[in-house]
């Protein structure tokens, strides 16, 4: 093999992953094995995940590099990511909580992967903290493509057994097959719920609990609403369910931390309707991403103004960075070594401050500011020219 | 760095509210009037252009909301997107017709065979109608790369069938390796599957995002009109016919659904469709319009038997009465003339299997036939016959797919779709003569 394995980095239900090393460019990679059953042969994940990985090539998707297929096993060589959103939580956060800037940076990231695997027909299906990876640079990346499929339009029906229990949205939990796009939708809210309190919003025992949890805080939608769903994911002759009467729970209040916007954006992810759900694409655009940063900021925002669409800085820092990074040669070391010291010192601080997506990466901090603020003017800008339409 | 984020999607506009019609209409533009969203610019119109506008919107949004009520979602947000990128994926899926002749063995003469035998497979485990394509686009891919001898022919299309099933089926209905043994009569040992499946896998090199001739259909069945069952079931039964024959295999999948849906919608007297009509689609109902007009008898008796139920719409039952009554597709028809073929059947034979929901036809859940169908011993005469399209007058290897008959269990005569059987007296009695049985292949 031309990876040597290093240290085990956890054991999923049909693999096993862990740290290696490519023996041909030093880079670090992860291994995911699996064990291949002399039955089955490849287990059906396996070639959903394979296959449709290799489709998917986005910043905020983890990449595939390479399967190896022997007899016996099945590795899969992913670009390598430093944690999980959960770990990175747990570890960065106020007792799990997530600083506002992260949040916003994080669920920008999220919704752009979402987006463009539903673009390219596919469905995740198992959303949550634990299936999103965080580099060093502070890119969140989408992970674990085992339960993904990809859909038709019309969409067909699936099977209703998907997604983790706390991210699984209400239309799933009453039985509906022929769910779609707004199945990943619902789990980002929950996963913005999440970063924002540190607590999972909904965490119900089963099923049944878990849309009681929902309608607890989101409230019992009305009589038709829940006829409409129930109809669909109903078999025949099952009498409908009674449901309680709650009301609704307004999120400023479940979320006291929460921004207005931050507020308005969750409410659009968190419809009880998939028909009302927004989509993935259409939460990018909301002025949550788009104006100034919120100001309740419990660390101080070294930069200030709003944020410049992350992933974007990343790939330009990345171009710069991973040249001498990922090791082209000696000579590429040599040549960049001033430029690898600068670097280095750089990764240090972004990781102390992952808040700032690719922080100062390449980019020297007084030029990014600079940026920041050019756009910072031509939003106003546009924002005026808004008014004045308004006024008109 | 300014404003990049426009530069990787040109599609979507980026100031929020210049969003495409959502397909929920009502309920999200309502919600958009959210003091949080700043009034967008709006490109003046005339009015009756924009009245228009609104009258085309108004019905395309009662349309979907009709079809979210019968359980069809559209997921109109990324339509433009996902075909694009399925007109991309399709051209990266597409087979070499050229490597495929050069196949030292396999010749196209045993393809139908081969499809025949898998049509049968696929109906038996119920399947989703997109493994079909798939292991169809697998086998060519596959053998469009390597050499593959007559005897693992079969062998091939079996590991194809397993992929694709796993790929795009509910994992309880994917067959088991036993399974598969047992419907090859034991050719095979089951290792040689697990490993061929391997080796198609890698030489494909994992891609299986082929978007099939049944995805493009249902778009566009679901189109500015909704399509009715019959043009979707006769339009069904001809893109499986496609798979049989060389000339269909340098089609793109897009063209395959849209020739045959063409075809179809005149074969049911609805009005052509000129300015949809590509000229690789005309070409492609070309080929079908000669096929059946000349060859309609040497067609594969299990997709004639399988879309012989009403489930189908009684589609190869119709389909073929008007190729055997001497109709012909017409290039140029005035639209004006209705053109309804001549029906002799009785319309009053609707057993209880005539239960054709949309609901259940996209569903996890295959036709509710009461029985499998019966198959009768010659089902693979049509190895004998010969393709006037290539090679088959080379010396070759034989290629007959070996199936276990016991598997199958005979369906009682007043169960099978009743003009059916009345059909395959009239049409398929040539086929029926003599056939000797199989030999097992080595």
């Amino acid at each position: 093999m031309n990876y040597v394995q290093l240290e085990k980095l956890g054991e999923g239900t049909y693999a096993t992953v862990y740290k290696g090393r490519s023996r041909t460019t030093n880079e670090i990679v992860a291994l995911k094995e699996i064990h291949l059953d002399a039955e089955e042969g490849t287990p059906s994940t396996a070639i959903r995940e394979i296959s449709l990985m290799k489709e998917l090539k986005h910043t905020n998707i983890v990449r595939l590099y390479d399967v190896i297929h022997t007899e016996t096993k099945l590795v899969l060589i992913f670009e390598y990511c430093e944690r999980d959103l959960k770990k990175y939580m747990d570890v960065h956060g106020d007792r799990g909580a997530l600083d506002p800037v992260t949040v916003r940076s994080f669920m920008y990231q999220l919704l752009k992967g979402t987006a463009f695997c539903h673009e390219n027909r596919v469905l995740h299906r198992d959303l949550k903290p634990q299936n999103l990876l965080i580099n060093r640079k502070g890119e969140l990346k989408l992970g674990d493509f085992g339960l993904a499929r990809a859909f038709g339009v019309p969409v067909n029906t699936f099977s209703n057994e998907v997604v983790t229990l706390w991210y699984r949205a209400p239309d799933v939990l009453m039985g509906s097959r022929t769910y779609s796009t707004s199945i990943d939708v619902w789990s980002c809210g929950c996963i913005f719920a999440e970063m924002i309190s540190g607590v999972p919003l909904f965490r119900g025992r089963d099923n049944q609990d878990q849309l009681l949890h929902i309608m607890r805080i989101i409230g019992t939608p009305d009589e038709r609403t829940l006829r409409k769903i129930a109809t669909e994911g109903q078999t025949e002759g099952q009498a409908q369910k009674q449901y309680p009467r709650y009301p609704k729970i307004p999120f400023s209040q479940v979320l006291p931390k929460a921004s207005p916007q931050a507020i308005d954006l969750l409410e659009r992810l968190l419809q009880f309707d998939p028909a009302k759900r927004i989509s993935a694409a259409e939460a990018l655009t909301h002025p949550y991403f788009t104006t100034s940063v919120p100001m309740y900021s419990s660390i101080p925002n070294p930069f200030g103004g709003p944020m410049i669409n992350p992933p974007y800085a990343y790939a330009q820092a990345q171009q710069q960075l991973q040249g001498p990074q990922q090791g082209q040669g000696q000579a590429a070391y040599a040549n960049n070594a001033a430029f690898m010291q600068a670097a280095h010192g750089q990764t240090q601080l972004a990781l102390a401050q992952p808040q700032i997506p690719g922080a100062g990466y390449g980019i020297p901090y007084s030029q990014q500011q600079a940026q920041q603020h050019a756009q910072q003017q031509a939003q106003q800008h546009t924002q005026q020219q808004y008014q004045q339409q308004a006024t008109r | 760095m300014k404003d990049v984020s426009n530069t990787s999607r040109v599609a979507r506009p980026s100031a929020y509210p210049k969003k495409k019609p959502s397909p929920y209409g009502v309920s999200k533009s309502s919600r958009r009037q959210s003091p949080l969203h700043p009034a967008h610019s709006v490109v003046r119109k005339t009015p009756r252009a924009a009245r228009a506008e609104q009258l085309a919107q108004r019905q395309r949004y009662a349309q979907i909301s009709a079809l979210r009520r019968e359980g069809i979602y559209l997921e109109e947000e990324y339509h433009d997107e996902i075909r694009a990128y399925m007109h991309e994926m399709e051209r990266n899926t597409m087979c070499s017709i050229a490597s495929m002749d050069q196949q030292p063995e396999i010749r196209w003469h045993m393809r139908p065979c081969l499809v025949d035998f898998l049509v049968e497979l696929h109906f038996l485990f119920r399947l989703r109608p997109e493994t079909l394509y798939l292991t169809l686009n697998i086998i060519d891919r596959y053998v469009s790369k390597r050499v593959v001898y007559v005897k693992h022919y079969q062998l091939v299309g079996c590991a194809a069938l397993w992929i694709a099933a796993k790929f795009e089926d509910a994992k309880e209905r994917v067959p088991t390796v036993q399974d598969l043994a047992q419907m090859c009569q034991e050719t095979y040992d089951e290792s040689a599957f697990i490993q061929m499946e391997g080796h198609v896998l890698s030489t494909i090199q994992w891609t299986l995002g082929h978007p099939t001739a049944e995805s493009w259909l249902r778009i566009f069945c679901c189109g500015p009109v909704v399509e009715e069952q019959k043009v979707q079931h006769v339009a069904r039964f001809l893109m499986e016919i496609t798979l049989f024959y060389r000339e269909f295999c340098q089609y793109p999948s897009s063209a395959i659904a849209l020739g045959a849906l063409t075809l179809a919608r005149f074969l049911c007297g609805k009005g052509r469709r000129i300015f949809e009509e590509t000229e690789e689609c005309l070409e492609i109902v070309e080929h079908l319009d000669n096929r059946l007009a000349k060859h309609a008898n040497e067609l594969s008796e299990t997709l004639v038997k399988k879309y012989s139920y009403a489930f189908y719409s009684k589609a190869a039952t119709f389909v073929l009465q008007f190729y055997l009554q001497g109709g012909r597709f017409q290039r140029q028809t005035p639209l004006a003339l209705p053109m309804t073929p001549v029906r002799s059947y009785s319309p009053k034979v609707c057993t209880p299997m005539s239960v054709s929901t949309t609901a259940s036809d996209m569903s996890d859940d295959m036709p509710a036939t009461p029985t499998s169908p019966i198959f009768s011993s010659d089902a693979f005469s049509s190895s004998y016959m010969s393709d006037d399209n290539d090679k088959e007058n080379l010396p070759s290897p034989k290629f007959e797919p070996v199936i276990n008959k016991q598997l199958i269990e005979q369906v009682p005569e007043q169960f099978l779709p009743h003009d059916f059987v009345q059909y395959q007296r009239q049409a398929l009695h040539n086929l029926n003569v003599g056939s000797p049985r199989p030999a097992v292949v080595s």
